[in-house]
């Protein structure tokens, strides 16, 4: 298990520091794959760097275990290579002077371990590189370079596995590959894995939970899931997938549901307890709203229904991408192509109440 | 979470480098000693003997006095000290800026045939230190033995024709012994500049003279300018060449001044004179360092933009492609093959004696058996081999380990670190040798002086700047998750070094080691200055036997060892030079780094 609490980061620059990480807690459970999202400069790395021993913090508590890797109460700090962590970085770090085998080898023969050819052969026959241990480094493709850095990070049995963007200098279909065999690889040694990325898709796929960060705090912490689909801030239903925010007040709210007037009319949502919020956004993705030509084909017409005008679609392959305008609100709908499609601008569309979100504008203006 | 917002937005510890971790952002406490230790070590091999040399010209009778600067400013030969040094300095770097520029030009970017050829021999005239071609050119242009001059006289009758005796000779020898080193500046940016940037101007509309003047040229000045600085920059001191061909006519330099006041001088307070004319230098040449840095920085900005292996677009001379070559051996024949001729000549005879069928019956190898087996020759052997051995392992070492803390300390600490290093550039050898002398002279407790040893402390001062320069570019392309991937692995910082760190930048290493020994067996004029009966080297000993006791052949034996030995230095030195030129990187696979010629090759 792997525990921060309060930890803070700062940068020298020139003429004073810029915080980079503004005390943040959060715990990964033993075994669970958790995964650091948000855009560039957020932090995410710092703090990665921060558990791995690379950086210093100005303040906090990192365990893992029951080992106190740094505290500031009293001064505890272990030095990056006495801490017992696994680290896969975004250049791979692949040794151009060393051959696979000797790469991968490293972290065993510093460590004075026994059966070390074992061990080794062991880690590159789990990332598919058996065969490849006398080659030198520099002769692998991108992709074997990073199946090197996770062997290497996976030969000793570490505390912790930490990826620091690894996938990024990966082409996407490489990256798609890559990115189901971690996961796999990781569920198949149970090993308790941090994970840096800014690609939400990533983020989604590989993690058990996601800390959403923005400008060196954590948003939210949720499973995929609950990041996705029941978001409780403005900032996570922006950066995660795509998102219709419309402005709204509560008119009523019951114990699970409430109703929520808008520009475009009156909407029910669904609730998961009673709403405490009474002005903010609605938020609802484009691919929950199914749309219609004729009001009828609408898979539920009781409630929640609009009218409005196609103002633009785009074509994107697999979907098509239309605006609608509803008076002076724009609303984005996603829907496979199929055989209702019209030309006739007019069209009906439904909010499902269990697929919109109310959320608070000022809860995330704190940052 | 508001509540620590408002706490504190930063922490105003760090603003002071850190309680814990004052010095490098490495959070293990050897390499905040190392810091300590190097940072020392720079401040008492650098910064003490330039503090040094700066007090004594304010020093008279053990009281402060300006003195020594009125001394110097009412003194008219002053005035034609620095118009000599002046002129001298000027005419010889533009002269080789010239040629280094035209040569790079015409290997780069043109089609001169044997390409491969004409760039190793306009780099091996470095094997030639400016004492050895000076005395090359003395026989061959000195009015009464010359060889060209007899030649040419007997062909033509009259007076000689050429007198190499005269601040025009000066400059003249001066300037092809500088050419390979602006060569060797100018060149990488010729070589690296993207044909696309040319291609682009084409596209936009600019015909082939535009190209040239918008956007050629501006991307060649800085580096063009570096060389011009570093070269200006000593020759301004610079003594081998002005020792030996002006002194004897009484035209002096700056260099040979402070050389001739210094062997004059019995006692110490001359170095009041010394040291406050040498300050005047110092400004300049310290003006000229940072210049020289600062366009190094330029250049590097603007050749280094991409890695991707291009080929330039070759410019057709034709017919006149022959015409080109002709030239560069011409220039190799004045600068390496003629002189070195001549001395190889007068080796195999007993006393100087012109080209003729008669002086083929004396030719024999007993000069060398001679020359070699006098004890103070061997003596001189012995130094220069412990001189060269300990100097440029030390300077490989040392350097690697300040480049190290450069990338690895805080900001103010890394540049502190870099400045201390770069800083022998700007003092001439001369000075360094009698900021050394008066140092150890005053502070016997090291008892170094008069020994081999002080030499060695001499060169390694010296040529730690042109170290670390090398060593900075590889350590700068080392990314630093290589190391990072290593701690990680629970390999502590020594280890780390020796496993990662060394192996991938021994290149540089090697570089650097190779090039420092050529340069500490060319070395004149510290030695000289440094010299004692115990501490003769093989440069100084050519010396003694040219200019003092008049033993031609002697100097002539001595000079084949000295080229033959340096030739091979120079030819590892280059082949190591191409293999600096790419570090693996796990990013980019090969990447093009700063030259690492950004130091100094001929001082």
């Amino acid at each position: 298990m792997l525990k921060i609490q309060g930890l803070w980061n700062s940068y020298v620059v020139e003429g004073g520091t810029v915080p980079a990480v503004r005390g943040i807690d959060f715990t990964v459970e033993t075994g669970e794959f958790y995964t650091l999202l948000g855009p560039s400069g957020c932090g995410k790395s710092t703090t990665l760097r921060c558990i791995a021993g690379l950086e210093d913090p100005d303040e906090g508590v990192i365990n893992l275990g029951d080992e106190v890797l740094f505290s500031s109460e009293n001064g505890a700090f272990i030095p990056v290579h006495q801490r017992n962590i696994g680290m896969v970085f975004q250049s791979y770090a692949i040794w151009p002077h060393m051959t696979v085998y000797d790469n991968v080898e490293f972290p065993a023969k510093i460590k004075r371990m026994s059966d070390r050819k074992g061990k080794v052969m062991r880690a590159l026959e789990l990332v598919g590189l058996s065969g490849l241990e006398n080659r030198s480094a520099t002769e692998l493709s991108g992709g074997q370079q990073q199946r090197v850095a996770i062997a290497r990070a996976i030969v000793v049995d570490v505390g912790l596995l930490m990826f620091d963007e690894p996938l990024s200098n990966l082409d996407s279909k490489l990256r798609l590959q890559m990115r189901d065999e971690l996961r796999q690889l990781q569920q198949k040694l149970g090993i308790t894995s941090i994970y840096v990325t800014h690609d939400q898709e990533e983020a989604m796929v590989l993690s058990d939970r996601i800390a959403v960060m923005k400008d060196g705090l954590i948003v939210e912490i949720g499973k995929p899931r609950e990041i996705y689909l029941r978001p409780k801030r403005l900032f996570t239903a922006q950066f995660v997938g795509q998102s219709n925010l419309i402005d709204g007040k509560i008119s009523s709210a019951k114990a699970l549901s409430a109703k929520v007037s808008t520009a475009i009319g009156e909407i029910t949502i669904k609730t998961e307890e009673q709403c405490e919020i009474k002005e903010g956004m609605l938020l609802i993705r484009p691919e929950h709203v199914p749309m219609a030509w004729n009001k009828e084909d609408l898979p539920d017409t009781n409630s929640n229904v609009f009218e409005g005008n196609i103002v633009s679609q785009s074509f994107t392959g697999k979907l098509v991408d239309y605006t609608i305008k509803v008076g002076n609100q724009f609303i984005e709908i996603q829907m496979p192509l199929h055989n209702t499609h019209q030309n006739d601008p007019n069209v009906f569309f439904h909010f499902p109440p269990e697929r919109c979100v109310m959320l608070s504008k000022e809860e995330t203006q704190t940052l | 979470m508001c509540d620590a917002l408002k706490r504190r937005d930063t922490n105003p510890l760090k603003f002071f480098g850190q309680i814990n971790w004052p010095f490098t952002n490495i959070k293990v406490r050897e390499s905040h000693i190392l810091v300590v230790v190097i940072l020392a070590l720079l401040v008492y091999l650098v910064f003490f003997p330039l503090a040094l040399i700066i007090i004594s010209g304010f020093v008279f009778d053990e009281g402060f006095t300006v003195r020594h600067y009125v001394d110097i400013y009412s003194d008219a030969r002053t005035y034609s000290l620095i118009t000599n040094t002046l002129v001298f300095a000027t005419s010889s770097t533009f002269m080789a800026v010239t040629l280094g520029v035209i040569f790079a030009w015409l290997t780069e970017r043109t089609n001169i045939p044997f390409k491969t050829a004409v760039r190793i021999s306009l780099i091996i005239p470095l094997a030639v230190p400016g004492i050895l071609l000076s005395i090359g050119w003395v026989l061959l242009a000195s009015p009464r033995i010359g060889v060209l001059n007899s030649f040419l006289v007997g062909l033509l009758g009259g007076t000689a024709p050429f007198d190499i005796f005269t601040m025009e000779g000066m400059i003249f020898v001066q300037g092809l012994s500088f050419t390979p080193t602006a060569f060797l500046i100018v060149a990488p940016s010729f070589r690296r500049m993207d044909p696309l940037l040319e291609e682009a101007a084409g596209t936009s509309g600019a015909n082939m003279f535009e190209t040239l003047r918008y956007i050629v040229l501006p991307l060649l000045l800085p580096s063009i300018l570096a060389s011009g600085a570093a070269i200006f920059l000593i020759s301004l001191v610079v003594f081998d060449i002005p020792g030996t061909l002006g002194m004897p006519s009484r035209i002096f330099v700056f260099a040979s001044e402070i050389v001739d006041a210094a062997q004059e001088m019995e006692q110490l307070p001359a170095y009041g004179r010394i040291g406050a004319l040498s300050s005047v230098f110092l400004f300049f040449t310290f003006s000229l360092a940072i210049f020289y840095n600062y366009m190094t920085r330029r250049a590097g900005k603007y050749t280094t933009i991409t890695g991707k292996g291009y080929r330039p677009k070759l410019i057709d001379l034709r017919n006149w492609k022959y015409v080109a070559l002709a030239f560069v051996i011409f220039y190799v024949a004045l600068a390496l093959i003629l002189p070195f001729l001549t001395i190889l000549w007068t080796s195999f005879l007993p006393y100087l004696q012109p080209l003729s069928f008669r002086a083929l019956q004396n030719l024999s190898f007993d000069g060398y058996v001679e020359t070699l087996t006098l004890p103070r020759v061997q003596l001189a052997l012995w130094n220069t081999l412990i001189v060269v051995v300990v100097t440029s392992t030390t300077v490989a070492v040392l350097s690697t380990i300040i480049s190290w803390l450069i990338v690895h300390s805080h900001r103010y600490v890394s540049r502190c670190l870099d400045f201390l290093a770069f800083l022998p550039l700007a003092i001439p050898h001369l000075m360094l040798a009698l900021a050394l002398i008066y140092f150890y002279l005053t502070i016997r407790i090291i008892p170094v002086y008069g020994t081999v040893w002080i030499l060695v402390i001499a060169f390694i001062t010296t040529f730690i700047a042109f170290g670390t320069r090398t060593t900075n570019a590889a350590m700068f392309q080392l990314h630093s998750e290589l190391e990072e991937a290593a701690w990680i692995s629970g390999a502590p910082l020594l280890r780390t070094f020796k496993e990662i760190v060394v192996p991938l930048i021994f290149p540089a290493m090697l570089n650097v080691a190779i090039w420092v020994a050529a340069l500490s067996m060319r070395e004149l004029s510290a030695a000289l200055m440094l010299r004692s009966s115990e501490s003769l080297v093989v440069s100084t000993i050519i010396w003694e036997f040219w200019a003092e006791d008049s033993v031609p052949s002697h100097a002539a034996v001595l000079g084949v060892v000295t080229i033959l030995i340096l030739l091979v230095f120079t030819g590892i030195g280059l082949y190591l030079y191409d293999r600096t030129l790419t570090v693996r990187s796990p990013k980019k696979k090969r990447s093009n780094i700063i030259s690492p010629v950004s130091g100094l090759k001929s001082p």
